[in-house]
């Protein structure tokens, strides 16, 4: 054991010398903060409404994120067959905060003002606490969000419990949503039963998420 | 193009709230153009390899796809958005479709959000069995092709495609109509990788290690990693390479999704050099192994 260590040590040495500049430059580069199991990171940021919202003032609640872009087909597929919306009224009904995020950028697909937000939400007949506004993509890349819709479930202790799709039928058929598993719903659920969330990171589907370049 | 693609999105979704021109059209005038945009995006065929096939042998079918310039379509890992292009197949019994062989994919990067994918033309090869105790002297194949195209923004579309083929007992002779595109298809193909790789990691990072002959003495090697589970790295993090006398070590950003613990990490790993003693870039499939004893402080 020992000798085979100390037969590879020049290896290890040059790697960890070769590491440090590495990690140095992967440190530059932006890097999402949200990871699970860890305190979801906090932020500040404007509702439709002209309301700041901020997740440390959520202390104590179930919260969802939800990433959405109103010309994307995957966000029509939620919402189009009413799905989105009756997981937005039912659990708000039971107290969770959710807060559907728009990251567009201005000039982009799905990208809102206040006024464009409100309206989509009174046509869709959502019902989410808040639209958050997010043209600079802060809150997106905070995230890490990279699709629409990508699905966000944090635990009233502030911890990060779920990220990923909203169920495990990755399609824009709406007729699949009736045979699929909600990861959303399964983690909200999980939650409140007090018990540990089972499927905690999965793979977004959908539209990617239209950032501002460089952003 | 601006009009286009949105009067598509808004058949299934919001596009009367899209800040853009298309906002002019009527409802009925957009959904027309829906239909064309879609069919135009996406040409899909399903061809054999030969004109007939023969029982118990395996015979190939290849589903092409022909994109729009400016649009691409996804790899079996879509990367950070996106979704696989998907065939279903309906075949009769005793005939039986195999795993796809995808070819190697081109790396998209947008607006920090990348993906792997296939643009102007790409064909998805699948090797087909019939069975002995098959009776029929004709076999028709049905595959249910889904994919989705996207430039800056993304529109789903589908396509059942039919082929009606004869079963003989001898011999099958290849298809002239076909050839072109299985010949040129099967060059794009990755190789199984014919050295070991192995990996650690740690809660951030992903380290592949593999021998620096798999350069072929290239002088100015390169190499990226296409995992195959797109939950496994951050794509959109540079992967650096350090070649040292023996070894190559490509360090990845594992991504918070990548929540379990693996024993084996597959994808395809492509190298490629500069200069003098230079091979063309290189695909190969591997499944890197776990290397023991794990030290998680050793991936830095």
């Amino acid at each position: 054991m020992l000798r085979s260590i100390l037969r590879t040590l020049p290896a290890w040495v040059f790697l960890i010398l070769q590491a440090a500049s590495v990690e140095d430059r992967l440190a530059q580069a932006a890097e999402p903060s949200a990871r699970i199991n860890a305190p979801a990171p906090d932020f500040a940021a404007t509702d439709s409404y002209g309301k700041t919202r901020t997740l440390s003032e959520q202390k104590g609640k179930i919260i969802v994120l939800e990433w959405t872009n109103n010309g994307c087909p995957f966000v029509g597929k939620h919402y189009g067959s009413g799905n989105m919306q009756s997981l937005q009224k039912k659990y708000t009904a039971q107290g969770v905060v959710w807060f559907t995020v728009v990251s567009s950028a201005p000039g982009t697909q799905g990208y809102v003002t206040a006024q464009d937000a409100n309206r989509d939400t009174e046509r869709r007949g959502a019902a989410p606490t808040a639209v958050l506004l997010d043209p600079t993509g802060a809150l997106g890349h905070l995230y890490g969000a990279t699709a629409t819709p990508h699905m966000y479930v944090i635990s009233a202790e502030g911890q990060l419990v779920y990220m990923g799709a909203i169920d495990d039928m990755p399609s824009a058929d709406p007729a699949d949503i009736a045979g699929s598993k909600n990861y959303v719903a399964a983690a909200v659920e999980e939650l409140k039963a007090g018990k540990r969330v089972t499927v905690s990171a999965t793979r977004a589907y959908g539209c990617s998420v239209k950032y501002a370049s460089g952003g | 193009m601006a009009s286009r693609e949105s009067s598509a999105g808004g058949r299934l979704a919001g596009v009367l709230f899209a800040s853009c021109s298309a906002l002019a059209l009527g409802a009925s005038a957009g959904a027309a153009v829906a239909e064309n945009a879609q069919k135009s995006l996406v040409h899909a065929r399903l061809v054999a390899e030969t004109t007939s096939l023969q029982r118990n042998h395996d015979g190939w079918l290849a589903v092409e796809l022909t994109i729009e310039p400016g649009w691409h379509v996804y790899w079996r890992n879509p990367g950070d958005a996106g979704l696989t292009t998907s065939v279903k197949w309906k075949l009769p019994a005793g005939v039986t479709a195999g795993a796809i062989a995808w070819p190697q994919p081109e790396r998209f990067s947008a607006r920090s959000i990348v993906g792997y994918g296939y643009r102007d033309r790409v064909a998805l090869l699948a090797p087909v069995k019939v069975a002995s105790r098959f009776a029929s002297e004709t076999l028709t194949l049905e595959a249910a092709v889904s994919w989705l195209a996207c430039a800056d923004v993304c529109i789903p579309g589908e396509e059942t495609l039919k082929l009606t083929v004869p079963v003989g007992g001898s011999a099958p002779r290849r298809d002239a109509g076909s050839a072109q595109v299985f010949a040129e298809t099967r060059r794009q193909l990755p190789q199984q990788a014919p050295f070991p790789v192995t990996f650690v990691m740690d809660d951030e990072r992903i380290r592949l290690r593999f021998a620096k002959s798999a350069f072929a003495g290239a002088d100015q090697p390169s190499a990226a990693f296409y995992p195959f589970d797109s939950r496994l790295i951050e794509h959109s993090a540079p992967q650096e390479l350090a070649v040292d006398g023996r070894y190559a070590d490509l360090l990845l950003r594992r991504s918070p999704a990548a929540t379990e613990q693996f024993s084996v990490l597959s994808g395809l790993l492509v190298v490629e050099g500069s200069g003098r003693g230079a091979a063309k870039a290189r695909a190969f499939e591997v499944s890197a192994r776990r290397s023991e004893p794990v030290d998680p402080a050793r991936v830095r």
